[in-house]
């Protein structure tokens, strides 16, 4: 597949993973790429640039036997935004399959 | 949601053109770093080009090594499928310009902050009030469904107390009568509360936009309910209160008839005590 497809999206795709709970990092981009082929290290600028639009929050969490985790949560913003956005993608995804003609 | 820092080609590792043709090439480059000459490289890259925070960063990247090695991968194989530093560096460049991009919209001025205090009484004033009208209406709302489950029921301490005089077919009817007024300020109770509390949440996010620039998306004022529950409160107001005007005209007309009396409240003695 083009991967010009997967830009724009893999945002709204963190949004998703952390509106089902609070994850760190390292969990994100993994659960990113076993489905999406993208470099593992992309994950932490998108989860970066999130923080910096105030749509997700970090907080540090003990881990038995390791140093503190980095936990993302998302903020009120972002799952208002995550909601919106959500709507429109899928909308815009229903457009596309109709217009490519018949159900996948 | 924005994806302005998508546009600039660094960032966008799938950009046709150039993009995958870097990350190849890089990739081709670091198929032999260990996790060292990442972390170092990837930490020199980020300090080349001025980003905050590297340490935090490049600790991200080291646990990212951690998990990864734990789950049996060897350090080059952990150091490709990262990307290559550079081009992950660029990335973090991206977000940075596009953060300040957005702060040097800056907050307002000491006027802006002094009109903005100065508006927060009257602001609140006027929210007290709506909240003072959504408490009436549920207040109505309860006693109409008191008295009119008193009608219905014949409780007796009420009809002894208020006096009221009628055959039960009317009492049956005035009770479903208010029983449905009372469904009907119960919706506009539900609505106003839903009003209140959304015009709330829209004025704060505007003081917090005007006063620190935040620049977040404005609110709709209108209340926020769901498709379904705002179609169903619509529709409970709307029968209710076609049900409230059809018994009241019914309750009219059997009670003069009852009565043989248009005013029937004259020939049954009410309100004289």
């Amino acid at each position: 597949m083009n991967s010009q497809y997967k830009k724009g999206v893999l945002e709204l795709c963190v949004l998703a993973l952390l509106e089902k709970g609070d994850c760190y990092g390292y969990d994100i981009s993994e659960r990113l790429s076993s489905r999406i082929d993208i470099a593992d290290g992309t994950v932490y600028p998108i989860l970066r640039k999130l923080k910096s639009d105030g749509l997700v929050d970090t907080y540090l969490q003990e881990e038995s036997g390791g140093p503190p985790r980095k936990y993302y949560s998302l903020t009120n913003l972002g799952r208002e935004t995550y909601e919106a956005d959500r709507a429109e993608y899928l909308k815009f995804a229903d457009a596309i399959k109709t217009l490519l003609g018949g159900e996948v | 949601m924005k994806n302005e820092i998508y546009q600039t080609p660094e960032f966008d590792p799938f950009a046709k053109g150039h993009g995958p043709n870097i990350l190849k090439s890089y990739e081709e480059r670091i198929i032999s770093m260990t996790r060292n000459e990442y972390l170092t490289t990837l930490e020199a890259e980020l300090r080349k080009k001025h980003i905050a925070d590297t340490a935090d960063i490049v600790e991200e990247y080291e646990q990212h090594f951690a998990f990864k090695l734990a789950d049996g991968f060897s350090e080059e194989e952990i150091a490709a499928k990262l990307g290559a530093p550079e081009a992950i560096a660029s990335q973090f460049e991206a977000v940075k310009t596009a953060a300040s991009d957005k702060t040097s919209k800056k907050g307002g001025g000491i006027w802006a902050k002094i009109g903005m205090a100065t508006l927060i009484p009257f602001e609140w004033i006027g929210f007290i009030l709506l909240f003072c009208w959504t408490v009436v209406l549920g207040a109505l709302g309860l006693a109409s469904a008191a008295i009119g489950i008193c009608l219905i029921a014949q409780i007796s301490a009420f009809m002894q107390f208020a006096a009221l005089q009628m055959p039960y077919l009317s009492a049956l009817i005035l009770g479903l009568t208010l029983f449905a007024l009372a469904i009907a300020f119960g919706a506009g109770c539900c609505y106003f509360f839903a009003f209140l509390k959304q015009l709330v949440r829209a004025d704060l996010r505007w003081h917090k936009n005007v006063v620190s620039g935040a620049a977040l998306p404005p609110l709709p004022t209108a209340p926020q309910l769901k498709n379904k529950s705002g179609r169903a409160l619509r529709r409970t107001f709307l029968i209710s209160t076609a049900v409230f005007g059809i018994l009241f005209v019914l309750g009219f007309v059997i009670s003069s008839v009852q009565a043989g009396h248009f005013g029937f409240w004259h020939a049954w003695n009410w309100f004289v005590k």
